[in-house]
């Protein structure tokens, strides 16, 4: 005990050398009451049941900085601010929470919506009467689904017949930034045939997975997958009609994905485990990069491979040019953007090979995205000539 | 109310404003050199002013520059982090980015004249911001966080995207504010005409 008060001393006569620092800091406190002021996006008791800000509990300055980046890492908030006032007894305290909506996303469930309508023209050699050229992409997200931070999404792919080419309905668990796990669900359906460059090797696929975060901005994925090959045109001799197993994936992405992306990059690879062994094992690989041209061009190259078993390989690359229109000089200054896609599969003497050129605008205000573009749409053709919608099974 | 009615109310409201508050700029002279003192506690913002005293390290950031040909050109900085004590009442100061200040602090005008405050006393940067038209840009940014967290908040935002929901932050507009800023564009007082003043070069 001598000891320690000692070196206590002898600590405090080495930091009163330094002019600089001062022993200021930490003093904990009784809390006597908490009051939020400035949003309605959490319930009031939430505070006090999620964030365990109990009135007569003992707060320390590292336990108010947690709750501070808690909040924040919730997205729905652009500022949080704390005050303490004075409470009646010596050492107790008020709470004051002062937060400040982000109005980039929509009400108290924190939504946010996407429209996309585009128009294609298709090359000669694919033309069918199948496909029909307007296709209108809608989605729905939400931060704060319930009012009890639980995520979701929904979207929902239609063509100008009002037929649905693809869907996709994801939903995440509560979680907030501090904590270092989550859990994400996903299913996803495609329709090849018409959305092609939108689809790899399989065109439905359902996901279950825990995300932990190991080191810095990497990620281990473990959890569980189901992908289906069912529409008839994309079947090939010994290339499985459905897997499911474990799968295990890593990625690194450091790039904000904001209505403009920051400039960095992502990687990710993924592997799931069938009991078929080697021979029907699905695997994946992607990468992007985000350069940041000007203060108002960028560009993004992505690429996404997959491979079924040894003998298939699918492959989808693509490049975003992004101008964005300095009318405003705000972010909500709309952007024009340049995209070239390739699709790429190989399954033994199969080959199909599709491009797309897109000219699209895209705007951004008050948590809706719209974007309208026209596409050049090179969809590829079997051997024998049969365009991709029409060949029999 | 008539058209004269509606004049004299007019120039009643308008001789009932606030005078213009006082430059936070001033001439100082001591031992015949000149300084161009510059102090913020009057020009402060409400939010500002309300994060010093929350009870919470405060964070600031005090830029002044010039505008020259070539751009800005940084004249003067300083940064220090402090925190109010509620229950003693006194600012402890918890950081200072230059070293020669061993003062402690306690009450709001020593951490203004400590933190809020700076001082120009080069002969020829003084004759060069009276070159006519010359003003100066005057930055501060209070926060209650660091830099370094802010950063650290950014990587969580990262964290949550993870692959499947991917599109959760497409709409967020811009980054997250950290910080109450205060940008002054600030015309230079007369010099006192006093022997040894600074003047212009012709």
């Amino acid at each position: 005990m001598e000891t320690k008060r000692w070196q206590r001393r002898l600590l405090a006569f080495v930091l009163s050398l330094s002019p600089t620092f001062s022993l200021a800091a930490p003093r904990s406190f009784v809390l006597d009451a908490i009051s939020t002021s400035g949003s309605e996006r959490l319930p009031p008791h939430f505070f006090e049941e999620e964030l365990g800000l109990h009135p007569q509990s003992s707060l320390s300055p590292q336990d108010l900085e947690r709750l501070q980046t808690q909040l924040l890492g919730t997205g729905l908030f652009r500022s949080v601010r704390l005050y303490l006032e004075k409470g009646e007894q010596p050492g107790h305290a008020r709470l004051l929470v002062e937060l400040d909506d982000d109005l980039s996303v929509l009400g108290p469930w924190g939504l946010g919506a996407e429209l996309a309508i585009s128009e294609a023209q298709l090359s000669s050699r694919s033309l069918s009467p199948n496909l029909s050229p307007l296709g209108v992409k809608s989605q729905l997200i939400s931060r704060n689904l319930f009012g009890h931070l639980h995520r979701g999404s929904a979207l929902l792919d239609i063509d100008g017949d009002a037929k649905v080419r693809g869907a996709q309905l994801a939903y995440g668990f509560p979680r907030f930034s501090a904590e270092d796990t989550q859990f994400d669900a996903q299913i996803e359906i495609i329709d090849p045939s018409t959305r092609y460059l939108e689809a790899g090797a399989f065109g439905a696929k359902a996901q279950a997975l825990w995300t932990l975060g190991s080191e810095g901005l990497r990620h281990v994925q473990v959890g569980v997958a189901y992908a289906s090959n069912q529409n008839k045109n994309f079947q090939y001799r010994d290339f499985p009609k459905s897997v499911i197993g474990p799968q295990l994936g890593m990625s690194v992405e450091t790039r904000l994905l904001g209505f403009r992306p920051s400039q960095d990059y992502h990687l990710g690879g993924t592997l799931l485990l069938t009991s078929a062994g080697l021979r029907q094992m699905a695997y994946a690989a992607e990468g992007a990069y985000t350069w940041e041209l000007s203060p108002h061009t960028s560009l993004t190259a992505e690429s996404q491979m997959e491979s079924v078993g040894l003998l298939s390989f699918h492959m989808r690359n693509g490049l975003h040019f992004d101008f964005t229109l300095p009318i405003w000089q705000s972010e909500q200054d709309p952007s024009f953007f340049l995209q070239a896609l390739q699709g790429l599969d190989r399954f033994e003497n199969q080959h199909l090979d599709g491009h797309e050129w897109r000219l699209g605008l895209r705007l951004h205000s008050a948590g809706l995205i719209a974007e309208i573009s026209f596409a050049y749409r090179d969809l590829p053709a079997w051997p024998d000539g049969t365009p991709l919608a029409r060949r029999s099974p | 109310m008539n058209t004269f009615g509606v004049w004299l109310f007019a120039v009643f409201a308008l001789s009932m404003q606030a005078p213009a508050s006082a430059s936070p700029l001033s001439w100082h002279e001591d031992k015949g050199q000149w300084s161009l003192e510059l102090n913020l506690s009057d020009t402060l913002t409400a939010q500002q002013k309300k994060l010093l005293f929350s009870g919470f390290s405060t964070f600031s950031h005090l830029e002044v520059r010039m505008p020259e040909a070539s751009g800005m050109r940084l004249l003067f900085v300083s940064e220090c982090s402090i925190q109010y004590d509620l229950w003693e009442e006194k600012f402890d100061l918890l950081y200072f980015l230059e070293a020669q200040h061993p003062e402690k602090l306690r009450s709001f005008k020593d951490y203004s004249d400590l933190c809020l405050a700076a001082a120009l006393r080069n002969a020829d940067t003084l004759r060069a911001l009276q070159s006519p038209g010359q003003h100066l840009e005057v930055h501060l940014d209070i926060a209650q966080v660091s830099s370094e967290f802010a950063k650290n908040v950014r990587e969580w935002l990262i964290q949550q995207q993870s692959g499947m929901m991917r599109g959760l932050f497409a709409h967020m507009l811009g980054e997250l504010k950290m910080k109450e800023s205060l940008t002054l564009d600030l015309s230079l007082p007369a010099l006192p005409a006093q022997r040894g003043a600074p003047h212009a070069k012709p």
